[in-house]
């Protein structure tokens, strides 16, 4: 036999069976544990499901980083935790959202606003009520800049805020804050009409 | 339409074009067909070297993180989409090939002429498109299996066919390593250019694409032509020679015979003979080299057999009606050869190519450009499909005027060009405004390609009767 054919024997053989297994198994990538983890997810196998979002937020962060991707992976886990009722690690995946969005889109975009929405929803759910207030100002303040005064995610976060003020027992406030979110959301519905 | 049907009328699309071609380059040895165990060896070759190169391509793509790179905008775009291209696909791809035809095919005895490597090339390339367009079609659908049926299958047939000339040339010459490695980076060239442009998904690229399949079907026809020519020259010349072993100096051997000889494995390359005439003595490489294309002019008038009409139903049909351009490029040959004509049939195939698929690119870009929303079936579409429809009628016309003169002065009733033409365009036209999205689309588009291809074969028939008369009178 010569060497040639030897060289393509092994090639056919050993390329075929490595084909064979990597269909077979699929080396896993930030997409297969994304649909790994979502697939739990809906089967309500919550602890299976934060372990695949915790290894595609590992892929998420590899270098070259894709910031779409790491910013997707973070809020998957750190809606997990929610689920979970794991508050204080959910927090700290918000924090780390929060300081990525600020960094890439700039401290006066509404997504940072957003962002600042959902941590301070994690800091009312944990009782850390005075730094949700503050967060929530902030966005409040960013999105009147951005969006204008009367747009509907104003009206949002003003309904969180007014939530947030009940829970401290300040209802004064609260309902002057429900009373603009509704004069927002009455404007919104003659608009789509 | 069930599961079960949609799958096997996928494959149907996916396997038609590739085992289209095949047959085509298997018919188109007419003088010392080879054996059809090797031929489907090589084909089946060709469709298993699919799963290493896979494994090379899925690693080198994780190692270059091409999932990563969105758009141009990445960084490293082009360095890592061209090296990707040319080494992680085009090299693994074309070495592959290479690897399997030079170790499982190249030292047959029956790889017993220069030409037999354009055979042998051309299946390992026709079963690799096959079982690639397979893994394609299968999971993304009828489009992708018509876009690939005009670009990726010709492309890997006619790359496979380049290949196999220089196969076959080294196979036949005394510096055999210097025409592997020629072969080698022509087709790496050739398909890595074509990656890059399938990868950079821009509009430019979609002529590239299709540039570098013209040149590819252009380039591998050429070769198809001179290794006929050499064929032609080892079937047919006068030269005689004497082995130095065996017989020795007792009977003279057409080249036909050491041919022969060397299929029975009674001759080998290296061996060398006597020139009968000369008395120099050289090797059957020597012997067989492309020099002897010199001869071909001095030949007797090479008889052509035409072609069954079944035969050519069959192809047409199995390749969707893109049989056309081949059929069309024979019968340019044909005359062109026998009555000396000044015609370049390779030029000319490309031409009726070209100007059938260009028009939907020029169509589509002015649609973009001036923002039309041309719907489809409407009077624009349709217009322009029967406009595309009569540039190809057109070619044919031509072509059919051409030899019709010389049908008309041998046979007592032959074809009516006008008639063949119109029937022609209508069923094109037809073909062309049928919406995919009308029921039972597929079996309307094989019908209509059945009778499309019923009428070309009345022409087929004539053409039959033409050269079976011109040999006869050749022989008397």
């Amino acid at each position: 036999m010569t060497r040639t054919k030897i060289i393509a024997l092994i090639v056919a053989v050993v390329g075929s069976l490595l084909y064979v297994n990597s269909y077979l198994n699929p080396p896993e990538t930030w997409e297969s544990h994304n649909k790994k983890g979502v697939s739990a997810f809906q089967a309500s196998r919550h602890a299976e499901a934060e372990k695949h979002f915790i290894q595609a937020l590992e892929f998420a962060e590899k270098p070259p980083i894709n910031n779409d991707r790491l910013r997707f992976s973070l809020y998957q886990l750190a809606e997990i935790y929610r689920i979970q009722s794991k508050l204080i690690e959910a927090g700290l995946i918000l924090k780390r959202t929060l300081a990525i969005d600020e960094k890439i889109l700039g401290p006066k975009h509404p997504n940072v606003a957003l962002a600042m929405n959902n941590l301070a929803s994690n800091y009312r759910e944990r009782g850390k009520h005075d730094e949700a207030e503050a967060l929530l100002k902030q966005a409040l303040k960013i999105l009147e800049e951005s969006l204008g005064k009367e747009h509907g995610l104003v009206g949002n976060i003003l309904d969180h805020y007014a939530h947030l003020l009940h829970k401290m027992d300040r209802p004064v406030e609260a309902e002057k804050l429900e009373s603009r979110s509704q004069v927002i959301s009455s404007t919104q519905s003659i608009e789509n009409q | 339409m069930n599961a079960g049907m949609e799958t096997l009328r996928l494959l149907y699309i996916a396997m038609g074009p590739g085992i289209g071609i095949a047959v085509f380059i298997y018919y188109s040895n007419k003088l010392d067909r080879e054996p059809g165990k090797l031929v489907l060896k090589s084909f089946f070759l060709g469709g298993l070297a699919v799963l290493p190169t896979y494994y090379f391509e899925g690693v080198a793509e994780q190692v270059l993180g091409m999932q990563d790179l969105q758009d141009e905008s990445s960084p490293l775009f082009w360095p890592k989409t061209i090296l990707y291209a040319f080494v992680g696909v085009a090299l693994a791809e074309e070495l592959c090939k290479f690897l399997f035809l030079k170790a499982f095919v190249f030292d047959e005895r029956e790889f017993n002429e220069p030409f037999d490597g354009i055979i042998y090339g051309g299946m390992i390339g026709c079963g690799f498109a096959t079982v690639e367009n397979i893994m394609y079609v299968l999971p993304h659908g009828q489009e992708v299996g018509i876009l690939r049926m005009l670009t990726a299958v010709p492309g890997h047939a006619f790359f496979g066919i380049i290949l196999g000339y220089f196969m076959g040339r080294a196979k036949f010459s005394l510096n055999g390593a210097r025409h592997l490695m020629h072969g080698l980076v022509v087709v790496v060239v050739l398909h890595g250019i074509y990656d890059t442009a399938a990868f950079a998904n821009a509009l430019w690229s979609t002529y590239l694409i299709f540039a570098i399949i013209f040149l590819g079907i252009y380039l591998g026809l050429k070769a198809k032509r001179e290794m006929e020519k050499l064929a032609a020259v080892i079937e047919f010349s006068a030269k005689q020679y004497f082995p130095l072993k065996g017989r020795k100096k007792k009977v003279p051997l057409y080249l036909r015979d050491i041919r022969c000889l060397l299929s029975k494995g009674k001759l080998v390359p290296e061996d060398n003979l006597v020139d009968k005439k000369s008395g120099k003595i050289k090797s059957i490489r020597e012997i067989f080299s492309v020099k002897i294309i010199s001869q071909y002019k001095g030949l007797p008038k090479t008889p052509f057999s035409g072609m069954p009409v079944k035969l050519f139903l069959i192809f047409y049909q199995m390749t969707f009606g893109l049989y056309l351009y081949f059929w069309f490029l024979g019968n340019y040959r044909d005359f062109t050869s026998y009555k000396k004509l000044k015609h370049n049939p390779e030029l000319l195939a490309l031409g009726l190519f070209i100007f059938s698929i260009l028009p939907y690119f020029v169509y589509g870009v002015l649609q973009r450009t001036l923002d039309l929303n041309v719907v489809s079936g409407s009077v624009t579409d349709i217009s322009f499909d029967l406009v595309v429809a009569a540039l190809e009628s057109a070619f044919l016309y031509s072509q059919f005027q051409m030899f019709s003169g010389f049908l008309a002065k041998k046979l007592k009733k032959s074809i009516s060009v006008p008639m063949v033409i119109l029937s022609f365009f209508i069923l094109s036209g037809l073909k062309k405004v049928l919406l995919p999205t009308a029921p039972f689309y597929l079996f309307w588009e094989m019908v209509l390609i059945l009778i499309q291809g019923g009428v070309l074969a009345f022409v087929q028939r004539d053409l039959n009767l033409y050269w079976k008369l011109e040999n006869e009178r050749n022989m008397h």
